[in-house]
C-alpha cells in the first residue's frame, strides 16, 4: 500500500476582471490556497467543504484539467505538475473522474456504447471496443443489450452508472468522484454508493472523493480533509473525525448535518454559526475561520494556525482545538 | 385584521362545532399532467389533514408527487401542464378546487403562502418592494407603513441592517439571504399554513441550519401550521410532528413522527431509512438498499406501486392495491403485510 498521490502546497487563483477595454485583473479569488494532502493506494479520500471552499478546484487541479499557480502534484512517485504532450495523455488513462450531475455529463446525442467507448477511442484502442463496453456495462449493473440505448432512457441512478462505467473503460489507479450521489434520490444514492464501494473491493481502486454531505463521506471514506476558504483546516482518518473532530468549522459543519432520528435530534447540541462564508475574493488575515467563530481570541486575528499533528494522523489547524463528537447528546 | 371568512364558509358541511376541525382536509386528490408520451398520475388520490399549527412533514422522492400536491393544494398547477382531476382541498371547511379565482388569490399568500426551493424574486426590484407589494395586495395599507413593515419582517428573519438592506436588489443578497428574504414575504400577512418545498435543498449545510432554526423560530412566534415537503428525513426528524411517506403518487405511510422513525410499517418507509446515509452510521459498509427505481406514473402497475421493488412482495401485491390500515396511534400505512409483520424489526 504505497503513496499514490501527493499534493504539496498547490495554490490556485483566478483573475477577477473589471473595465471594458484594457480587461485588467483587478483582483483575484483564492480558490485554493497552499493545500497538500496524500492519499495512499486503495484508499478513499474525502474533501469536504461548502461551496467555494476549493475541492473542485482541488479535484480539477489533481486531474490536471487547471493548472495550479505553485506547488507539486506527485502521481505514483512522479511528479505531474507541468506534464503535457504524449505523457499527459498517457495520464489520463490512470486518473479519470465521475461528475455530479449525471445528465449535464453525458452528450444525450451519443448512445451509451458511443459515450462508454470514447475513451477507448481517445487512446487509439477503437478495436474490440465493443465488447468491451459489454463488459463494462454489466460491471456497473447495467444491462449490455441497452448499449444502443440514449441517456435519456435512463434514470439518473442509472445515468450515473453510465458515467463510472466511463470512467473505468481505460482501467484507471484513481478516480475523482467529483459529487457523485449528490443529484440523486436517496435510495438510487445507497445504490451508487454500494457500486463505488464494490468496484473499490474488486478492482483496487483509489478515489479522490469531493463531497458536501458528511453522512455520506462518513460510509464511504478512509481518510477525511475539511477545507474552508480555499485551505484544508482539518485532516483525520474517519474514526478519529467523526468521533473527536477538533476544528470548529468541522464540528459546526458536523453538528449542522440532521440525522434521521428524532430522539437524536430532540436532545442534540447544536453549533449554530452565524453568518455566511466571506467572499474569496478578500479572505478574512489569519485563521480564515475567525469571522465566523465562537472561540475566537485575538490570536486567531493576527495568527494563521498551522496545520499541525494533534494525535496520531490527526492533524488540525486551530488555535484552540479541542475534540468534539459529530452528534452530541445533551446530558 | 382576519377578513371575515367564517361567513364565506359553507354551512352544508355537517359539523357545526368548528374546535377540532383541521385547517387544511385534503380529500382523495387527483393531478394528472400532459406529457408527450401520455398523462402522468402524479397525485392519484391522496387524502391527508394538517391542524392548526401542526407540523407536516410530506417525504418521497423525485417523481413521487409531493410537490405536485402542494401546488395543487394551491391551484398553481399551469393550465398547459396538466390539472387537478378529482379531489377536494378544504381550507378551513373551503374547498379551494371549487372557489372562484378571485377567492383563491385572497386565500393565497394571506392565509396560505408558499416558498420554494429556488428562491424566487424578481430580479430587477428591490427585496422591500417586492415584500411591500405582497402586504398592499392583501391589506389596506399605505406605501410607507407597508414598507416599514417589509424592513420590520426583514430583521425578524435575521438580515442584518434591515432598512439598508430592504433598498437591495435580489443580486446583493447571498443565496441564504435571499431565502430568509423569501420567508419573510410569506409570513409578512400572518398566514395560517405555510407551504414550504425544499425550502433548503439548494443551501449549503450550515446555512440549512441556520434556515431551518428560522422557520421553528417564526413558526412559534407566528403559530402557524406548515406543511413541509423535503426528499431528506434527517430534516423531517428535527422538524415535524407528523409525517406522510409519500410513494409513486400515493400516501404509502403516515404517523406522528417518533412511531414512523421507531416503527416504520411500509416497507418503503422501511427500505428508506435503511438506506439514507447517517452522520451516526456505525462503519464503512455496504447500505442496505432498495433495488430498482421509481414506476412510471404514465402506467404505473397494477396494485402496489411499490411490489416491483419490494422484497416481501407476494402475489396479492401485484394484483390489489393495498387499503390504508390503521397500524397503530394515529399511524396508517398501506401495505396488505403492515399488521402481520414487523417491518420495523431484524
Amino acid at each position: 500500500m504505497g503513496e499514490l498521490l501527493r499534493v504539496t502546497d498547490v495554490v490556485k487563483r483566478f483573475p477577477v476582471g473589471r473595465g471594458l477595454l484594457l480587461r485588467k485583473p483587478t483582483a483575484e479569488v483564492h480558490a485554493v490556497d497552499g493545500v497538500s494532502f496524500a492519499i495512499n493506494s486503495g484508499e478513499t479520500f474525502a474533501l469536504v467543504g461548502e461551496s467555494g471552499c476549493g475541492k473542485t478546484t482541488t479535484a480539477n487541479l489533481v486531474l490536471r484539467l487547471l493548472d495550479a499557480d505553485a506547488g507539486r502534484i506527485e502521481f505514483a512517485g512522479e511528479e505531474i505538475t507541468h506534464r503535457t504532450g504524449k505523457r499527459l495523455r498517457e495520464l489520463r488513462r490512470d486518473i479519470q473522474m465521475i461528475f455530479q450531475d449525471p445528465v449535464a455529463s453525458l452528450n444525450p446525442r451519443m448512445t451509451v456504447l458511443d459515450i462508454v467507448a470514447e475513451p477507448l477511442v481517445a487512446q487509439g484502442r477503437r478495436r474490440g471496443a465493443t465488447g468491451q463496453v459489454a463488459e463494462l456495462l454489466e460491471r456497473v449493473g447495467l444491462d449490455p443489450d441497452h448499449a444502443g440505448r440514449y441517456p435519456h432512457e435512463f434514470s439518473g441512478g442509472q445515468r450515473q452508472r453510465i458515467g463510472i462505467a466511463r470512467a473505468l473503460a481505460l482501467s484507471p489507479k484513481l478516480i475523482v468522484c467529483d459529487e457523485p450521489v449528490s443529484a440523486l434520490d436517496v435510495s438510487m444514492r445507497a445504490q451508487v454508493l454500494n457500486l463505488l464501494l464494490d468496484l473499490q473491493t474488486d478492482l483496487g481502486l483509489t478515489y479522490l472523493f469531493i463531497s458536501h454531505d458528511l453522512s455520506v463521506v462518513r460510509h464511504v471514506c478512509d481518510r477525511v480533509g475539511v477545507m474552508y476558504l480555499g485551505k484544508i483546516v482539518e485532516v483525520a482518518e474517519r474514526e478519529q473525525l467523526f468521533g473527536g473532530a477538533l476544528h470548529p468549522y468541522t464540528q459546526a459543519l458536523l453538528s449542522a448535518v440532521p440525522v434521521p432520528d428524532p430522539d437524536v435530534e430532540v436532545n442534540r447540541r447544536r453549533i449554530v454559526l452565524q453568518g455566511e462564508v466571506p467572499s474569496p475574493l478578500h479572505p478574512p488575515p489569519a485563521c480564515r475561520f475567525h469571522t465566523r467563530c465562537w472561540k475566537v481570541e485575538t490570536i486567531c486575528r493576527n495568527e494563521t494556525p498551522e496545520l499541525e499533528v494533534r494525535c496520531g494522523q490527526h492533524k488540525a489547524s486551530c488555535h484552540f482545538a479541542e475534540p468534539r463528537a459529530a452528534v452530541e447528546i445533551q446530558a | 385584521m382576519r377578513p371575515a371568512t367564517s361567513q364565506a364558509q359553507p354551512m352544508a358541511s355537517g359539523d357545526a362545532s368548528t374546535a377540532g376541525r383541521p385547517l387544511l382536509e385534503v380529500r382523495d386528490l387527483r393531478t394528472e399532467y400532459r406529457s408527450p408520451s401520455g398523462i402522468v398520475r402524479a397525485v392519484d388520490g391522496v387524502s391527508f389533514t394538517i391542524d392548526p399549527g401542526e407540523v407536516l412533514a410530506v417525504v418521497g422522492e423525485s417523481g413521487c408527487g409531493k410537490t405536485a400536491t402542494a401546488l395543487s393544494i394551491l391551484g398553481l398547477i399551469p393550465r398547459h401542464a396538466g390539472q387537478v382531476v378529482g379531489g377536494q382541498v378544504l381550507f378551513e371547511g373551503e374547498d379551494l378546487l371549487s372557489v372562484r379565482a378571485e377567492r383563491l388569490r385572497q386565500i393565497r399568500g394571506d392565509r396560505i403562502a408558499m416558498i420554494f426551493q429556488e428562491p424566487t424574486l424578481d430580479p430587477v426590484r428591490r427585496i422591500g418592494d417586492q415584500i411591500s407589494e405582497v402586504l398592499r395586495a392583501h391589506r389596506a395599507l399605505s406605501h410607507h407603513d407597508a414598507w416599514n413593515q417589509a424592513v420590520e419582517f426583514l430583521g425578524l428573519v435575521g438580515i442584518p441592517r434591515a432598512a439598508e438592506r430592504a433598498r437591495d436588489y435580489p443580486h446583493q443578497f447571498s443565496g441564504g439571504m435571499r431565502q430568509r428574504a423569501l420567508i419573510a414575504m410569506a409570513v409578512a400577512l400572518r398566514p395560517d399554513l405555510l407551504i414550504a418545498d425544499e425550502p433548503t435543498t439548494a443551501l449549503d449545510v450550515t446555512i440549512q441550519a441556520q434556515i431551518l432554526e428560522l422557520l421553528l423560530e417564526v413558526r412559534r412566534s407566528l403559530g402557524m401550521a406548515v406543511l413541509l415537503i423535503t426528499h431528506d428525513l434527517g430534516i423531517v426528524a428535527g422538524f415535524a410532528e407528523r409525517v406522510m411517506v409519500m410513494y409513486g403518487g400515493r400516501k404509502v405511510e403516515e404517523a406522528p413522527v417518533r412511531s414512523l422513525y421507531r416503527q416504520p410499517k411500509h416497507p418503503y418507509t422501511w427500505g428508506l431509512l435503511g438506506c439514507t446515509t447517517r452522520l451516526d452510521g456505525n462503519r464503512r459498509d455496504r447500505l442496505p438498499q432498495i433495488t430498482g427505481a421509481p414506476p412510471s406514473l404514465i402506467s404505473p402497475p397494477t396494485g402496489c406501486r411499490f411490489a416491483p421493488r419490494c422484497p416481501h412482495a407476494q402475489e396479492l401485491c401485484r394484483a390489489s392495491y393495498p387499503a390504508l390500515l390503521q397500524v397503530g396511534d394515529r399511524h396508517r400505512a398501506a401495505c396488505h403485510f403492515a399488521e402481520g409483520e414487523e417491518w420495523g424489526s431484524s
